[in-house]
């Protein structure tokens, strides 16, 4: 009789928690929806003026807002505590805490903090779980709110046209700090030593540096493929290359991860071997290299060549390795052409760090917070940006010369010579769970022996390529 | 009546042990195992918004990867749990015979790591063991050439075994040491007397007394072995190409997501269900064996 008490206490107790977690869970989607309507209302009336009340209100109530992004680098830093010291002298009231994580670890923080509800008022929200963001209303659709505030939009308007985050068919507007271009840092004095090539513009330019890098037991390229969505991204900047743009190189993708063509075509299997290539030219444990690892072997000057790096790093590399800078020992190359036929050089990039804006802000916190969103992309920021070698996404900045570092100017001129193709590849790949597994997972694959023709297959099986 | 009322308040001291175990262990474990029957993304608070019924096991049972985790789970428990022993019990025994002075501080020493956080054991041995580790740069010292301990698919899943073995050894070797406390060292002499060796003395008067204790520790390293996480995500995060994936990291994988992309917590729920089921299984067969045994 006790036993079959016990067991009933066991099972009442765990059942009626399951229906108080349905409960909870069914109340907070239902009023998130509706606030999140109207809060959206509210939130582009508000924003489209300043109002005197808002300012009387910015005097009497204390803020925080939180932000979290991807951006570790330390010139992040040092230009996000200037640039929220400019924001305080108008809103004294306001406390903004930043927190920057790598991708790796970022992520499954802001996912985790999602499902507890407990995410920071500006939140990077990736492609690859917007749909689900979206639907459960933890972000708002900055849209109409920033097309309600002209100058915004002016100051946006560059790059806002960015799909953003898919949401049936749609792309749903996030602010960006900066755009970003990966490029190969590499150092010149290392290769001059050592009568190589330079600049090396091909990949064969790679691999002949690399036979006199050899031969003195130097390390070519220091992180070739630190993660496999990296090599996806030389893999994407090799079929742009062939292609000629990146609009038809994103549709090959598209058409290729949708089975409508098959990924056993040329343009693909010369592209992965430009990328099995390049891998040869690095260490061998690249592939599972941290992203703080790979960081390392720049600044530690471990290796000649770093790739997947970019204009996130210029800060860093201006303090961390200023007499290679200020002696001209370190160089900004584009990726290198698989071929000497290659006429355009393309780099990755696109938008970097962005932000979502919560649904929770609520009344003033709320327009404090799109204040502080706006503020991110006003032209204050912008200059405070480019002071710390940060290309910023906002508002043009009169005079930029005055304000950019010339080791910045060079890498600007640099990248000025290439076109910039954006990492569709592997956004596209990843809405599909088992595709973007083999997809990526593959480049490891491949470095550890499968063949391209293996490689291509699995891809055209798991995208039910029929034939 | 007296009698009732003592044996209420017997119960009662129980209640707050029994609530801990309520939460933290029986809600969510039944709470697991009903979200495996729906496809929740892990973000929508609608949880139960679309049932799947028992595709997510099908699912599951189809998947490559699933098969390949639960590969690499066991060649990661077979190895701790004969290795483990192993080491520990030999250790365990020649320090016991031995009767050397320092043998508790010996115990202490090899036990330390185990006292030590997953993480920091996994960080500390990664630097250790990159191509640049002070691992390798002692055997290019010693003219072997640079050795992928975590880079080559083959012998990752080996390198993390061994890294695991090394942490928990000392665990092995205490419990097996308070084992031997039972035996009486005069048993061992007289059989020495008698003529057994070494050896003999080992399998057939030691190791038959330690069976249930090894036959504990087995199970330890048995549940150890398939709920291990820690140690494989801080040094490889389940690869290269997921040669070092195991059903937890499988689990976690699924439930937040690799880089950009999406959540599937039903489907997780469902792997940590039949992992749950393998290490229960397990667990009831060894205890029938050890009673039929007894």
């Amino acid at each position: 009789m006790k036993k079959v008490f016990l067991i009933f206490l066991v099972l009442l107790f765990s059942v009626s928690m399951v229906f108080a977690g349905i409960g909870c869970k069914g109340q907070t989607a239902e009023t998130t929806a509706a606030e999140t309507t109207a809060a959206e209302t509210t939130a582009a009336e508000t924003t489209a003026a300043e109002t005197t009340a808002a300012e009387t209100t910015a005097a009497a109530e204390s803020v925080t807002i939180k932000m979290w992004d991807y951006q570790t680098a330390e010139a992040w830093n040092s230009a996000y505590n200037e640039i929220i010291a400019e924001f305080q002298k108008t809103y004294p009231n306001v406390t903004i805490e930043r927190l920057a994580q790598t991708h790796e670890g970022g992520e499954e923080l802001v996912k985790s903090s999602l499902l507890a509800g407990d995410y920071p008022d500006l939140v990077p929200i990736e492609p690859g779980f917007a749909e689900s963001t979206v639907e459960a209303g933890y972000i708002i659709d900055l849209e109409p709110i920033i097309k309600a505030d002209p100058e915004w939009f002016s100051w946006v308007e560059g790059y806002i046209s960015d799909p953003g985050i898919p949401y049936k068919g749609k792309g749903i507007w996030r602010i960006s700090a900066d755009t970003y271009h990966i490029v190969v840092f590499y150092f010149k004095d290392i290769v001059k030593q050592y009568g190589g090539i330079d600049p090396a513009r091909t990949i064969t330019d790679y691999e002949e540096n690399d036979k006199l890098f050899k031969a003195e037991g130097i390390l070519t390229l220091g992180n070739t493929y630190q993660g496999n969505y990296q090599a996806a991204n030389s893999f994407g900047v090799f079929v742009t290359q062939q292609v000629g743009n990146s609009k038809d190189a994103w549709e090959m993708f598209r058409q290729a991860a949708n089975g409508e063509i098959s990924w056993q075509n040329d343009i693909f299997k010369t592209a992965l071997e430009g990328v099995v290539r390049l891998y040869a030219l690095g260490s061998d444990d690249a592939i599972s290299l941290a992203y703080d690892e790979s960081v390392a072997r720049l600044l530690g000057k471990k290796a000649v060549y770093n790739m997947y790096l970019g204009s996130w790093m210029l800060g860093d590399i201006e303090k961390q390795l200023a007499s290679d800078v200020e002696a001209g020992n370190v160089g900004v190359l584009l990726y290198p052409a698989i071929t000497d036929e290659i006429k355009t050089l393309f780099y990755g990039g696109g938008i970097g760090a962005h932000y979502s804006i919560s649904s929770k802000p609520e009344g003033y916190k709320k327009e404090i917070v799109l204040k502080w969103a706006k503020f991110i992309n006003s032209p204050q920021a912008s200059a405070i940006f480019l002071k710390n070698s940060i290309m910023p996404a906002g508002a043009p900045v009169d005079n930029p010369g005055e304000i950019v570092s010339p080791f910045f100017t060079e890498y600007l001129n640099v990248v000025n010579n290439g076109q910039m193709t954006p990492q569709y590849n592997i956004s596209l790949v990843n809405s599909n769970p088992e595709v973007g597994d083999t997809f990526l997972t593959g480049f490891a694959e491949l470095f550890s022996g499968m063949t391209i023709d293996e490689y291509l297959a699995n891809m055209d099986n798991v995208c039910g390529f029929k034939g | 009546m007296k009698t009732i009322k003592n044996n209420l308040s017997y119960y009662y001291w129980h209640i707050p042990a029994l609530i801990f175990f309520l939460v933290f262990l029986i809600y969510p474990l039944i709470f697991g195992i009903i979200i495996s029957f729906f496809n929740w993304d892990g973000l929508n608070p609608n949880i139960f918004k679309n049932f799947a019924g028992i595709s997510n096991y099908i699912k599951l049972f189809q998947d490559k990867l699933f098969w390949l985790s639960l590969r690499n789970t066991v060649y990661f428990t077979l190895g701790t749990v004969i290795l483990q022993n192993f080491l520990g019990f030999f250790l365990a025994v020649f320090i016991f015979l031995s009767r050397i002075k320092q043998g508790s501080l010996i115990r202490s020493i090899i036990f330390l790591p185990g006292i030590l956080s997953g993480v920091l054991v996994a960080l500390i041995w990664r630097q250790l063991l990159m191509d640049d580790g002070a691992i390798n740069l002692l055997l290019n010292f010693l003219g072997i050439p640079t050795i992928q301990f975590l880079a080559n698919k083959y012998l990752a899943i080996w390198t993390v075994t061994l890294v695991n073995i090394w942490q928990f050894t000392g665990f092995n070797l205490v419990i097996l040491y308070a084992g031997l406390q039972s035996i009486n060292l005069e048993l061992l002499e007289s059989s020495s007397l008698d003529g057994a060796n070494f050896w003999q003395n080992i399998f057939h008067i030691i190791f038959p007394i330690l069976k249930p204790t090894i036959w504990l520790t087995v199970l330890f390293n048995f549940i150890g072995g398939f709920r291990v996480f820690d140690i494989i995500w801080n040094m490889t995060k389940g690869g290269p190409a997921h040669a070092t994936e195991v059903l937890t990291t499988f689990v976690y994988l699924n439930s937040f997501g690799g880089v950009q992309s999406t959540n599937r917590m039903g489907y997780a729920s469902a792997i940590a269900t039949i992992l749950m089921i393998v290490v229960l299984v397990f667990t009831i067969l060894r205890t029938k064996y050890i009673r039929g045994d007894q």
